[in-house]
Formats: C-alpha cells, sequence, structure tokens
C-alpha cells in the first residue's frame, strides 16, 4: 500500500518535473529565436529571405484561412452575439449592453476563438512541416551550409502566426460584432443600429493595448510551440504526429491559462 | 597529385564517436586542388573520419589542423570555406530547385539577389544542367538532386567540399556523368574533393588520394596501380 501510494507520488514528481522542463526549454527557445531573429533582421539591409518567409507564413495562416474559416465562425459568433443583444437589453441600459459585447465578444472571445482556428489550422502544419524537414534531414543540411535554423525556420513562423493571430482577431471581433448588430437589428428592430455609434465610445484604449498583447503573444505562443517540437522529432516518421498532438495540446493549453489571467 | 600547400593536417587524429566504435589513427594531408577517396569496408566509419576533417566534430585524440580561410559575410555570420554534404542530404522539400540553390548565398548575403541569381545560373550552365529546376525537389531525379546539392553548396565558394558517398542511388550512367562533374571541379576551380565511396571506377579514374582504412591502419595510396596491387595482395572485395 505504502509502495504504490510512493510510486503514485513518484510519477506525479516525473511528470510535473517533466512539464516544467519542457516549459522551461520552450521559453528559451522562444527567447532565443526571437533574439537571433530581430539581431539578423534588423542588422542586415538585404533580409528579403527571411521577409519572404514571414510574408509567406502570413498567407499560409493569415490570408488562406480568413475567408473559408472565419468568415463562417464569424457568422455563427455574429448570430450568437445578436442573441446576446435581444436578451441582455430587456435586462440592462444600451451602455451595459455594448460594454458587456465587446468584453466578452470582442476582448476575450474573438482571441481565444483565432487562437484555436490558428492553432488547428497552422500549428498542426508547421509542426508536422518541420518534424519532416527533420526526419528528412533538410534541417541538417542547411546546418551544414550555416545556416541558422531558429533564424531561417523558426523566426519567419513565429513572426508570422503572430501577426496573422493579431490581424484575424481584429477581424473576428469587428466581424463577430457587426454581423451581432446587424443580426439584432433583421430579428427585432432597425432601432438596434443605434449599437454602432455606442461601441466606438465605448472602447478605452488601455484595452486596446491588452487586446494587442495578448494576440501577439498567443501568436507567439502558438508559434513557438509549433516549431519547438517540430525540431523535436528526431529519427523515426512516428514521432511526427506525436510531437504535433504535443504541440497542438500544449497550445491550447497555454492560450486558455494566459486568456485566464487576462480576465483576472 | 599536385604539390601544394595543405588545407588539412591531421597526426594521429582519432575521431570522437557516439557509439564508440574501435577506430584507428589517422596521419594525413589533404592537399588543395585535389580529389582525395577514403575507401574501406565499413562505410560508416570513414564517413566518421570526413566529419572530422570537416571540423563538424572534434577529435577524441590526436591533432588536426586547419589551414582554409574563415568567409565572414555581411549577415555577420562566420564559416569556413568547408562545405560538407551528408550521405542523406536532401533539398528543401518546400522550395524549388533554383531557391534551394540561392538559399544559403541568400542567407550569407553574398550579394544581390540578381547577382545571386546570375552566380546560380552560371554554375547550373557550367553543369549542362538542362532539367526544369523550378520544380520541387520530390520531382526530380536523384541525379538532378545530388548535382542541385552541390551547386548549392559551391554557391558558397568553398575551398574543400565533403561528400559521403556521392554515388549512392545513381546508375551507372549517372553515376559517370556525376563523376566527371566532380573532376571538372577539382579541375576548373581548383576546389577540394574529400569523398567516401565505393566506386571503383570513379576511384581509377579522377581520385588523386586514395586513403584505405583497414581493419589496423590507413593506408595511402597516390595512383591507382598501387591500390590494385595492394587489393590483389590482400584479395579485398567491393
Amino acid at each position: 500500500m505504502i509502495n504504490q501510494l510512493l510510486q503514485f507520488i513518484d510519477r506525479i514528481g516525473y511528470s510535473t518535473r517533466q512539464t516544467i522542463t519542457t516549459e522551461l526549454e520552450l521559453i528559451l527557445f522562444l527567447s532565443t529565436t526571437l533574439r537571433r531573429g530581430t539581431k539578423f533582421f534588423f542588422q542586415n539591409k538585404h533580409n528579403g529571405v527571411i521577409k519572404n518567409s514571414i510574408v509567406t507564413q502570413i498567407i499560409f495562416s493569415g490570408i488562406d484561412s480568413l475567408i473559408p474559416t472565419m468568415l463562417l465562425v464569424s457568422i455563427a459568433v455574429g448570430f450568437s452575439a445578436s442573441q446576446f443583444i435581444l436578451t441582455l437589453q430587456g435586462y440592462g441600459s444600451e451602455q451595459e449592453v455594448v460594454n458587456l459585447l465587446i468584453r466578452f465578444v470582442a476582448l476575450v472571445l474573438s482571441p481565444l476563438l483565432t487562437g484555436i482556428i490558428i492553432i488547428c489550422r497552422s500549428g498542426s502544419a508547421v509542426a508536422v512541416d518541420i518534424g519532416n524537414m527533420s526526419i528528412n534531414k533538410e534541417i541538417e543540411g542547411l546546418e551544414l551550409l550555416g545556416i541558422d535554423v531558429l533564424i531561417y525556420i523558426a523566426f519567419p513562423r513565429i513572426v508570422g502566426i503572430a501577426i496573422s493571430q493579431l490581424t484575424l482577431a481584429v477581424y473576428f471581433s469587428c466581424l463577430s460584432i457587426i454581423l451581432g448588430i446587424f443580426f439584432s437589428v433583421l430579428l427585432e428592430s432597425s432601432s438596434n443600429f443605434k449599437y454602432f455609434f455606442i461601441l466606438i465610445a465605448s472602447l478605452s484604449p488601455l484595452e486596446l493595448l491588452a487586446f494587442l498583447f495578448k494576440n501577439i503573444l498567443f501568436g507567439f505562443i502558438i508559434g513557438a510551440n509549433s516549431c519547438f517540437h517540430g525540431f523535436r522529432v528526431k529519427y523515426s516518421v512516428t514521432e511526427v504526429p506525436q510531437e504535433t498532438q504535443q504541440a497542438i495540446i500544449h497550445s491550447l493549453v497555454a492560450i486558455f491559462f494566459i486568456n485566464a489571467l487576462f480576465a483576472l | 597529385m599536385t604539390d601544394t600547400q595543405p588545407l588539412i593536417r591531421t597526426v594521429a587524429a582519432i575521431p570522437s564517436d557516439k557509439e564508440k566504435t574501435a577506430l584507428i589513427p589517422l596521419t594525413c594531408e589533404i592537399n588543395s586542388a585535389s580529389l582525395v577517396c577514403f575507401l574501406g569496408q565499413r562505410f560508416s566509419i570513414l564517413n566518421i573520419y570526413l566529419r572530422m576533417l570537416a571540423g563538424l566534430t572534434d577529435p577524441q585524440a590526436g591533432e588536426i589542423e586547419h589551414f582554409v580561410s574563415e568567409q565572414t559575410t555581411p549577415a555577420h555570420s562566420h564559416f569556413p570555406s568547408i562545405a560538407y554534404l551528408n550521405y542523406n542530404s536532401t533539398l528543401l522539400s518546400i522550395l524549388n530547385g533554383f531557391e534551394n540553390v540561392l538559399v544559403p548565398a541568400l542567407y550569407h548575403q553574398l550579394g544581390t539577389r540578381q547577382e545571386i541569381e546570375q552566380q546560380a545560373q552560371t554554375l547550373l550552365s557550367e553543369l549542362n544542367y538542362n532539367a526544369n529546376h523550378k520544380l520541387l525537389p520530390t520531382f526530380m531525379s536523384m541525379l538532378q538532386r545530388k548535382h542541385l546539392l552541390i551547386v548549392r553548396a559551391l554557391m558558397l565558394k568553398p575551398q574543400i567540399l565533403f561528400i559521403e558517398n556521392p554515388f549512392a542511388g545513381l546508375e551507372l550512367e549517372e553515376t559517370a556523368i556525376l563523376g566527371h562533374y566532380l573532376s571538372e571541379l577539382v579541375k576548373n576551380k581548383n576546389i577540394t574533393i574529400v569523398t567516401s565511396n565505393a566506386n571503383l571506377d570513379f576511384v581509377e579514374y579522377y581520385a588523386h588520394h586514395i586513403i584505405y582504412a583497414t581493419e589496423h591502419e590507413f593506408q595511402f595510396f597516390k595512383q591507382w596501380q598501387d591500390f590494385l596491387a595492394y587489393k590483389q595482395l590482400h584479395r579485398l572485395k567491393f
């Protein structure tokens, strides 16, 4: 009995130590990549090769997912927001309805849903992509040519995902709220257009800054997790799905945790 | 063998090895503009020596000296004028063949994009490369990929090019084409090429130096005939 209890405590201790080690490695990976990448990017005039990679990543993560995925989710959230408006306006003032709409839909729900979409769509793809490159020795080939893979492979992906997360979250927030008000007009009365005017006056600069910071942080964490787990693939193709799964789970846990911290 | 200054000199150097294989000391000089072939019964061991000579791993015993210049690029990176191609080196699968060739020079900022493209075109034309280099590597033949890998390495203007088993996976005719190309590089560009391989035709026609690893020591041959005599005497099989 005591042995089993000790084994149980041992297992908990081991997994806790592993989790802490992995998270510390991830933080080190992200800080090293950003430090080296920004130094390379700003010290060199002809940094086209990095710029092109960042743009490619933004096209893949941001623009390609704009129409099919983000638009559909925005419509669905917009419809929910309209129900939110119609229900709440019976209980509070117009200002309170708008405040709740901004806090809940724009500042909490939009970054979170955008993050989840980016994790599923781009984060997993990046982890698979880098994992396969590692298996095929493409990464080693670059290193042998004196290329820092943190700068050439990881940095553009992390920055590209962060920019995509921020722009998609802005797009998603605006569209969801606009569609929410629009649907509430369709479902009830054209007088609900008044919410548009109250909306603009209700945004505080501090909240906008927090929104900006949270989304960039989400982007960095998603990008770093994807690259970090991709680079951990070393020997076998069976590691690719395992590491991809780890990248997705770690990214999800991290953004839920940060979202909770910001909500406090 | 051209009698020029050495680019690498080793004295009783034993490479460090993760597998803890029993390795023998190597004392040799690699001279400029020469084609050196490492031969032996066990390829994996030859590649361990190649990696040590290229400076990728440190020797666990003995000494190794490099006399190649170090390049400092506008990208503030330093790299020695040594290029190394792995046995299983591959091109980046996400870029087409031509972009792959440009990557190292663009990264190290060895010129404007136009200049680098021009340099790549020149190297490809010297190679008589007629295939479509705008394809992704997966749609290319093994020979095309090997050619582009070598050209990609040459974009950094190395003094020495190490190639692990360059003819692996090639047909006989392709082996002859690649072998001829490597020998032309040595002749026309004064590049030193060090390979580990078992293609005796290539060794016979082009090698300036043959280094053969036996169980207990390295044997050095400057002429094919000497190696052939040794091979017959010891009944070596390849």
